[in-house]
């Protein structure tokens, strides 16, 4: 039969790369590269890699749960290596509640020796696949430095064919005297 | 060229039959193109669709279509509701979805009707009470892997060599192979792994002031038996085998969780330990390409064998893993990473390993 002879059909995969840089004008930058790939809406799996005060090489893997029509959380499991920190491991578990109009997002990132990172917001659409994203991050990234405060202004737009785009600046620090900016900077596609 | 227009301008879903068979409302509120209501006028005559299933010939599965249910004429339209009254007596279901059309003036379509058996089945026997699996593992599989509803369908078996090197950059590194047996029940992602599994590292020997100063090589054997639950949204499984190394007897424990099919998409993280022989967390977690094809990032940080109980080394490697099935028969695995003390470079060493599955 022909639909015998037929390969097995390639699967809807959808990816995301995130860079960032980061920087507080002290020892304390850092930059980011995230690479996922995933097969569905729930699952994903890829490589995080920290470079900058204190860098480190991770793999993730994270779920999604879906709790009601308004609740997801999303974990992920890390596992990798720190430089000259030796193996090491954490977390990222995060949360959007549909508000009708606004999302309300929150987040909560560790890695053992690297440190802690919180992060609220909203997603508010201003339009048609175009999505603003004000930020409120308490961090003590990069070596569990001093908690450092920081403020980002994000815009996600969706694309064509299940594809987004995202970008965000963000400015702050430890203190007055060690502020920067950062940048971050997102592709994807959904799968 | 009204009513070919009409063909799009309305599609909905039977709001109610009235105690007149014949008369039925009709919901506008998906209408496609225009606005509701828009150019209808009591008293026209349209043909009324209706959507059935009919099974596939080819898989059985329901195929959603259209059927022809007779003319109808309009007799009252309204922003949201649209009434009319079938030419012929058919009966159609609230909720069912409807198309309008251009008037056929002809009878309606006989529904589709399961065709007449052949020869007359016997009459059908009561569902049979779920027999009780024969057999240990096959009982402990259907207690523990799920629900085994024909005691005569066949359990899939596969044996898988596999083996490979943790290099990490000192001589210090590991290799290991080992040969496993493993059943599943005819439904569901769970199994029973038995597995038969040797490594070989390098123990660091620790001199004056704990620090180490020499490595030995270490050697272990191991017998395993791993039970994997069914879930596939949430599954968890065990390890729990027994083993010698060059000094002594020792335990292996393992325990894990996984998210997703085994075969398909999916997420495990575990610890396992191997007596004195170390332990490892792992992260592995694979995406589906195609249904035959594979790849992902597998990372494991664990700790060198132990020398006097006191001293451990830790190392890590991470490696980017294909998998693919050939043929539903063999299922191969490659990975490929590095691994080792720290990350720069000169601290690394390669991580190489591969699998041969065979399924029957």
């Amino acid at each position: 039969m022909f639909w015998m002879t037929l390969a097995a059909p390639a699967l809807a995969v959808g990816f995301s790369a995130e860079t960032a840089l980061i920087s507080s004008f002290g020892p304390d930058a850092y930059g980011t590269l995230h690479l996922q790939l995933a097969a569905g809406p729930e699952l994903e799996c890829g490589a995080l890699v920290i470079g900058g005060t204190q860098p480190g090489v991770l793999a993730t893997g994270a779920r999604t749960l879906h709790l009601g029509e308004r609740l997801a959380l999303r974990g992920e499991v890390r596992l990798g290596m720190l430089r000259e920190q030796g193996p090491s491991g954490g977390f990222r578990l995060s949360g959007d509640l549909d508000l009708d109009r606004l999302h309300a997002v929150a987040g909560v990132d560790w890695i053992a020796r690297m440190g802690v990172r919180l992060e609220g917001g909203v997603d508010a659409p201003l339009r048609d696949g175009l999505v603003v994203q004000p930020r409120l991050q308490l961090e003590t990234w990069a070596g569990q430095r001093d908690p450092a405060l920081r403020v980002a202004l994000g815009f996600s737009l969706a694309t064509g064919d299940r594809g987004w785009v995202r970008i965000a600046a963000s400015v702050g620090g430890r203190d007055v005297h060690h502020m920067g900016p950062g940048m971050t900077l997102a592709v994807g596609r959904t799968p | 060229m009204l009513f070919p227009m009409l063909a799009t301008l309305l599609t909905g879903a039977v709001q109610a039959q009235s105690p007149d068979p014949q008369v039925i409302q009709v919901r506008a509120d998906t209408v496609l193109v225009g606005t509701p209501g828009e150019g209808w006028t009591p008293g026209q005559t349209v043909a009324v669709y209706v959507a059935e299933a009919r099974p596939d010939p080819r898989t059985d599965e329901p195929v959603q279509g259209l059927r022809y249910a007779g003319d109808a004429r309009i007799v009252w339209v309204g922003p949201e509701l649209v009434a009319l009254v079938l030419a012929y007596p058919v009966a159609i279901a609230a909720g069912t979805p409807v198309r309008l059309g251009s008037p056929q003036g002809g009878e309606p379509t006989p529904a589709w009707q399961a065709p007449a058996p052949v020869a007359a089945a016997p009459p059908p026997e009561p569902p049979a009470e779920p027999r009780p699996p024969s057999g240990l593992v096959q009982g402990l599989m259907a207690v523990h892997l799920g629900q085994v509803h024909d005691d005569d369908a066949t359990w899939p078996q596969a044996l898988a060599l596999e083996g490979g090197l943790i290099g990490d950059g000192y001589d210090t590194g590991a290799g290991w192979g080992a040969v496993a047996w493993s059943l599943r029940p005819p439904e569901g992602p769970g199994r029973v792994e038995v597995r038969l599994e040797g490594l070989r590292g390098e123990r660091w020997v620790t001199g004056k002031g704990d620090e180490p100063h020499a490595t030995e090589p270490a050697v272990g054997y191991w017998l395993l038996t791993r039970v994997d639950t069914a879930g596939v949204g949430l599954a968890a499984y065990g390890v729990l085998g027994a083993g010698v190394d060059d000094v002594g007897p020792g335990v292996a424990l393992g325990a894990g969780l996984r998210s997703g099919h085994p075969d398909r998409t999916r997420i495990e993280l575990s610890w396992q330990g191997r007596g004195r022989m170390g332990q490892r967390f792992v992260l592995d977690g694979r995406v589906a390409l195609r249904d035959d094809l594979r790849v992902g990032v597998r990372t494991r940080a664990g700790t060198l064998p132990v020398h006097q109980g006191d001293f451990l080394q830790w190392r890590a490697d991470g490696a980017l893993v294909v998998d693919a099935v050939v043929r539903q028969r063999i299922a191969l695995q490659w990975a490929l990473g590095a691994g080792g003390y720290d990350l720069p470079w000169r601290d690394l060493g390669l991580v190489a390993d591969g699998r041969v599955e065979v399924r029957w």
